[in-house]
């Protein structure tokens, strides 16, 4: 925690002398980088606010709970913009991807996401719920039971993912 | 003035300038190297308020008789308890127990949870095994160990008092006698009226830039990031609704007694107005905010059951911890909130 990267130092002189709270990079939010950025490194933590690049500035743990935040409180085109700017695509931010795609209407593409997430982690079970949900959207309940089962072996039915598919399918009448 | 002077102007700015220089350099850096001004911003929209509810026909009614009937013994059995025995409105609608007192004077299994922002709640207890205030509001009058009464009994007392049946008259028109129904409505009314009133953090939230600390924004860096808290605790009610055994040691099956299956879950508490309803978790084993956090960063049992995104360990510097516990603070008021 002693970091003394020259960049941040300066950076933080700047926010200790502020007589009001203003975080100077909210206070750049929308500007373009000026010359006044060229005294940081480039790429270094001060260069970063004093550019208000937004994809550095989040880590992907805040972009990922971000996304599935929006997207559980309906936000979903906020969701997939947020989630895109993750650095590292994995199961998790695919899934996420592709729940407010489906949302959205886009169940093709939703399921496309998937299907990328269950390549990567099999044992996502949360992918297999949504996958799973997509599947009696479209009609298709024999597969969605199929997902069911999988839950089942790789998580056990007291799982958070196999109630909810559960419950979805007993709706769906299947 | 001498130069050793301990008063001495350049003495003083000597201090000064030594104390500005380890505060930049030892807490400073930790913050600015996290703050990120346009990952506020975008945090801000997860944490908004909802507008203002639909209004309840005959509401104020209502409302009035459902705070009446909250502080009710005549709807316990030994007409000596009320909601307002455990939930206490002068303490945030806790009692400041480690696990709540039945009607015998024993101790119960779980801690008091708080009142607020239940009209967003969809499942009430610890185990969520109400799905709705109604339902929770008949269970504590008629569980064993707690007011362990009937609804009936309650109606038939409350119907010897002329107010009574005046008052639901007026909140319930149309009926002509006192209903147990209703008992339960008019307190689940009342109850839904429990909001929490604006901190400042929601202050931030509306786009207040000076509503929080430095330390306090570094604390809600560490919240939304690798202290992985927003897991669960998100929305701006800081709580996911769900169930998750978060690694405590107890014995307790929680959410599984009611569902079936195996693993200790509970609900994922509100963190609204946490400053005032300590002790905290489902057994009151955890006495401070710095406790429940260490019990995160490092002291949780790692068993099979446990959350998924508990699995790894969460690692928290002493500066992070004492960051993310000044931002827990901003989700109460400095006030003792009242309804």
């Amino acid at each position: 925690m002693f970091k003394l990267d020259l960049a941040t130092g300066v950076l933080s002189v700047a926010l200790f002398a502020s007589p009001v709270l203003v975080t100077p990079a909210l206070a750049q939010k929308g500007e373009p980088a000026t010359s006044k950025c060229d005294k940081f490194k480039k790429g270094s933590a001060g260069w970063k606010k004093c550019t208000g690049n937004v994809k550095d500035d989040l880590t992907d743990e805040q972009i990922y709970y971000s996304g599935y935040w929006l997207a559980r409180t309906g936000q979903y085109a906020e969701a997939i913009e947020i989630l895109n700017k993750a650095s590292v695509k994995n199961e998790r931010i695919l899934t996420y991807i592709g729940f407010a795609t489906r949302k959205l209407g886009d169940h093709d593409a939703a399921m496309e996401l998937y299907v990328r997430a269950l390549a990567m982690n099999p044992n996502y079970t949360v992918a297999r719920a949504y996958m799973g949900e997509a599947f009696i959207t479209k009609g298709q309940v024999a597969l969605a039971r199929e997902q069911l089962s999988e839950i089942a072996t790789r998580c056990g039915t007291s799982c958070a993912e196999y109630s909810e598919l559960n419950q979805e399918l007993t709706k769906a009448g299947g | 003035l001498r130069e050793s002077d301990p008063m001495s102007p350049s003495r003083s700015r000597r201090i000064m300038l030594l104390l500005f220089v380890a505060l930049t350099f030892v807490e400073m850096p930790v913050v600015a190297a996290e703050l990120g001004g346009v990952t506020f911003d975008q945090l801000r929209v997860l944490f908004k308020r909802p507008g203002p509810e639909p209004v309840p026909a005959n509401k104020a009614e209502k409302v009035t008789l459902g705070a009446r009937l909250f502080r009710e013994t005549a709807l316990s059995a030994n007409q000596k308890m009320s909601c307002a025995t455990c939930h206490n409105p002068e303490q945030s609608f806790v009692d400041g127990r480690r696990t709540a007192r039945g009607n015998k004077g024993q101790n119960l299994p779980r801690n008091t949870p708080a009142l607020w922002n239940l009209d967003h709640a969809r499942t009430f207890y610890w185990d969520g095994r109400s799905p709705t205030l109604e339902a929770q509001v008949k269970d504590a009058i008629e569980r064993v160990g707690e007011m362990a009464g009937t609804l009936e009994e309650g109606v038939q007392r409350l119907s010897r008092d002329p107010a009574y049946v005046t008052a639901f008259q007026r909140a319930f028109p149309g009926s002509t006698a006192i209903a147990g129904e209703h008992v339960l409505t008019a307190i689940a009314v009342y109850e839904r009226t429990l909001r929490s009133p604006d901190t400042r953090f929601d202050r931030w939230v509306a786009g207040d830039d000076r509503a929080l600390t430095k330390r306090e924004l570094a604390g809600l860096q560490v919240f939304t990031g690798k202290g992985r808290c927003l897991a669960c605790h998100g929305g701006w009610r800081f709580t996911d609704d769900g169930f998750h055994d978060i690694g405590l040691r107890s014995l307790d099956q929680g959410r599984a007694a009611i569902v079936g299956g195996s693993g200790r879950a509970f609900k994922t508490p509100s963190l609204r107005e946490t400053v005032w309803t300590a002790p905290y978790m489902h057994n009151g084993s955890l006495r401070t905010l710095e406790d429940v956090v260490a019990h995160y960063a490092g002291r949780l049992e790692r068993r099979e059951s446990v959350a998924t995104e508990l699995r790894r360990r969460i690692d928290l510097s002493r500066s992070e911890r004492r960051y993310l516990v000044a931002f827990l603070k901003t989700l109460s008021n400095e006030k003792l909130p009242r309804e």
